[in-house]
């Protein structure tokens, strides 16, 4: 075989390889688009997931089109002269492969053919840049590929969980629109038309609301809200179940009993011995602060390590840090008929408040909230008879407000201010499902909240079974508004149609 | 059949014609190289250029390096047909009277059709028997041309007045027309110091006989070439021609009738010349381009627009090559 027949050969074959990349390269990029799109659809579905055979399927049938292809082109004949002068003139070569190839193909021998014999003898062929692959071949093997991993990779992705809620109705909504299909519309399940309390223009979510009103509250924003993870992570856990919850308020309490009993003697010693805080109660404080789980104690008693040695101002912050617990065993044993637990938050507006009092406004930290909730205050009081009856009541029918419960004028108060402030634009959501033993959102409801499935035998009576008093009790230890808890109260009672 | 002796004795003929006709001409490369692959291709050359720029001593200088037999007539409005190729005249002889053909200067082995475009178009086809089918019949008798024949024309370009231009039959009839450009700074300085000094040009003795040359030629003529570039070669006329798909649009804008065949003929031997000078055993791309203006510029005809806009076919011609791909 002389140099030449092996040039032909290797040229042969490059273009056979090309060929075979050329078709399979085609055949790779259109299998690989609906093998995508398949796993993409499949992907978005919720909960619908593919089957292993489908699976395989979904991969193997653009990789085997492909080897088709390539097995198909590789039959198609190649013009060697044509190939030879594609070589010669990428590769600089002087067309000696060529016009050889013309001179064998005539046959006979002449002094030509032998200088071109001699010279081809001296070339060094490299026919992957003789015959190089084409870009577009290039770009559509890399694109195909990029699919077929897209696809492999949505595959082998999970199946997507359901959307609590999904923008159905993109037609904006304003606040007293929404109130009012909350309170006029009968509850339907399939149709839910929720507006989350996130979206009601009250307290700490008014605030957020203001800030970004063109952002769509999902019921994981009241869930998270509920479950106040900063400052309370410790004493309550995400997933507890109702009976832990009033473990962990039993425990928070007992805490609270150990360090007023602690601060008492504290109190005693100074009174009796003067002087500031030694280094051991020092020390016992900043223990004690971080087993309590109210973030307003744990400031109180922040404050009291920075009290100066003057024994008189340590025994004044004292006696107003425990009358702030006295006030709380106070409340309790009120609500104690109602179930209701301990951590009532003071507020100016209260009766029984003095400015000695660590308040809420005082201690927490969204101050620029309360500051609002001030000016809002100050606005024109004939506001509250404006508002939307039931935004004013704060209630559904049926529902027995407490006089003496905190917060309630401040929560009608917010609910004007709502109203009255510029409103922003809410969207319909629907839940996905129906509320029931076979719908998705009991197991979404329960994380966290005291709202049991019914136990009753009728499957057609779709119901949840919401002890709001607890609902309340949890969030006031958490230090939430009362504006946020009437919301979420409000929201249960529509969710629930106002039953419990 | 070629031998290797045969190809050997080729090359070494035009080493010498070439070093002879440099001897003489001063620059002008791509002039002698026109003139020697049209020797090789049995071709004629039309030579364009304005007076004083040499012409007429490379063809003189061509003639006597090769020893054949040189003519030159000088074409004016009243030349007639006769006075090229000759006519028969009554004789006497032993008291009986008869014809006699007096050739006339188209009967040698260069001729220099001089200023050819100012004789009238009936005595310019006079010369188009002997350029193709190198034959003069005068009356009823043919008379053939000796080989190697070549007719070297030249014509000016800026004094058009009372010219007459060639028709596009004698035109297509030339194998190469090549432009004789002004010679550079260099050039003049020397071709001033041969023309005033010493014993002034000398032409060349023979270095090169008639059976050289025609040896030579049909040695180019075996000179292969790939099939894909005679391909390429007739895509490349097609391209030159307006109603082709293959016509770029500057082809199509200015051009009323393309390159004929005879073209791609002219383009297929002029390269194979071309790779014979360059000492090259097969036909490249590069030989293809040495020669593709050459070859083609003066077949183009263009349409009023093209000449109303005094579009150059050169300028079309370099559209065409960068637009038809090789493969």
């Amino acid at each position: 075989m002389t140099q030449f027949t092996r040039f032909v050969r290797a040229v042969e074959q490059r273009a056979t390889t090309l060929a075979g990349l050329r078709i399979s390269a085609a055949t790779l990029l259109l299998a690989s688009i609906p093998a995508l799109a398949a796993a993409l659809v499949f992907y978005a579905v919720p909960n619908a997931s593919l089957p292993l055979i489908w699976q395989i399927c979904v991969l193997a049938v653009p990789l085997l089109t492909a080897l088709l292809g390539n097995l198909l082109g590789r039959m198609a004949k190649h013009d060697a002269a044509h190939l030879l002068l594609q070589v010669d003139v990428r590769l600089g070569l002087g067309e000696r492969l060529s016009s050889l190839y013309e001179v064998r193909v005539r046959g006979g021998r002449s002094v030509f053919r032998t200088h071109l014999e001699a010279s081809v003898a001296e070339l060094r062929l490299d026919t992957k840049r003789g015959l190089p692959v084409p870009r577009r071949v290039r770009w559509a093997l890399n694109l195909g590929a990029a699919f077929l991993v897209g696809a492999a990779v949505f595959v082998a992705l999970p199946p997507r969980a359901p959307a609590v809620a999904s923008p159905v109705d993109a037609a904006p909504l304003s606040a007293s629109q929404s109130l009012d299909t909350i309170g006029d519309a009968p509850f339907t399940a399939p149709d839910l038309d929720i507006t989350p309390p996130a979206t009601l223009d009250t307290g700490e979510a008014a605030t957020v609301v203001r800030e970004s009103p063109s952002e769509q509250f999902r019921l994981e924003d009241v869930f998270s809200e509920l479950r106040g993870t900063e400052g309370t992570s410790q004493s309550i856990v995400g997933d507890a179940t109702p009976d832990e919850l009033s473990r962990l308020i039993d425990e928070q309490r007992e805490t609270a009993e150990m360090i007023r009993e602690f601060l008492e003697s504290i109190l005693e010693r100074v009174r009796k011995e003067g002087g500031g805080l030694t280094d051991d109660e020092r020390e016992q404080i900043r223990d004690q602060a971080g087993q309590a789980g109210d973030p307003q104690l744990v400031e109180s008693l922040m404050d009291l390590l920075d009290e100066s040695e003057d024994g008189e101002g340590i025994a004044e912050t004292l006696e107003s840090l425990l009358s702030t617990f006295d006030l709380e065993n106070q409340a309790p044993d009120a609500n104690e008929s109602e179930g209701q637990s301990q951590a009532i938050p003071l507020r100016q507006s209260d009766p029984d408040w003095s400015p000695e009092m660590p308040t809420m406004e005082g201690s927490r930290p969204e101050d620029e909230s309360s500051a609002t909730q001030e000016q809002a205050e100050e606005a024109d009081p004939e506001n509250d008879e404006e508002a939307d009856p039931l935004a004013r009541e704060g209630l559904s029918p049926g529902h027995e407000e407490d006089p003496d419960m905190e917060g309630g004028d401040d929560a009608q108060d917010a609910e004007s201010r709502g109203l009255d402030a510029e409103s922003p634009e809410f969207s319909r959501e629907d839940a996905p499902s129906a509320f029931g033993e076979s719908g998705d959102f009991s197991s979404f409801i329960t994380e966290g909240v005291p709202v049991e499935l019914p136990t009753w035998d009728d499957p057609d009576r779709d119901a949840l079974i919401v002890d709001f008093d607890r609902i309340q009790s949890i969030l006031q230890t958490r230090g939430v508004s009362e504006d946020v808890i009437d919301a979420v109260r409000r929201y249960f009672e529509l969710i629930t149609e106002g039953g419990s | 059949m070629i031998t290797e002796q045969d190809l050997e004795r080729a090359v070494t003929t035009f080493e010498r014609l070439r070093e002879a006709i440099g001897g003489v001409i001063v620059g002008h490369d791509a002039i002698v190289r026109a003139s020697l692959i049209a020797l090789l291709c049995r071709g004629n050359v039309m030579l364009e250029g304005v007076p004083g720029l040499g012409k007429t001593l490379l063809v003189r200088t061509l003639a006597g390096a090769m020893g054949l037999r040189f003519s030159r007539i000088q074409f004016t409005p009243d030349l007639m047909p006769a006075d090229i190729v000759g006519t028969d005249i009554i004789t006497e002889e032993d008291g009986h009277r008869g014809f006699a053909f007096s050739a006339g200067p188209v009967f040698a082995n260069v001729v220099l059709a001089d200023e050819i475009n100012r004789a009238t178009p009936k005595t310019q086809s006079a010369l188009l028997e002997a350029m193709e089918e190198r034959t003069v019949t005068v009356g009823a008798n043919t008379y053939p041309l000796e080989e190697p024949y070549i007719v070297l024309a030249t014509q000016n370009p800026i004094e058009m007045e009372g010219t007459y231009p060639l028709p596009e039959a004698q035109i297509d009839r030339f194998l190469l027309k090549a432009n004789v450009t002004f010679p550079s700074l260099d050039e003049l300085v020397e071709i001033t110091s041969r023309n005033t000094e010493g014993e002034g040009i000398e032409l060349p003795s023979a270095v090169a006989t008639a059976d050289d040359i025609l040896l030579a030629r049909n040695v180019v003529r075996q000179l292969p070439i790939a099939e894909g570039l005679r391909a390429y070669i007739g895509r490349l006329v097609l391209a030159t021609h307006p109603t082709s798909e293959l016509a770029p649009p500057k082809i199509r804008d200015y051009v009323e009738y393309g390159a004929s065949p005879r073209a791609a003929i002219a383009l297929v031997t002029g390269a194979k010349a071309h790779a014979f000078l360059e000492g090259e055993p097969n036909v490249r791309h590069a030989d293809i381009e040495a020669v593709f203006k050459m070859a083609l510029a003066h077949r183009l005809v263009l349409n009023f627009r093209g000449e109303a806009e005094g579009i150059a076919p050169a300028e079309l011609l370099d559209d065409v090559w960068s637009r038809v791909p090789v493969v």
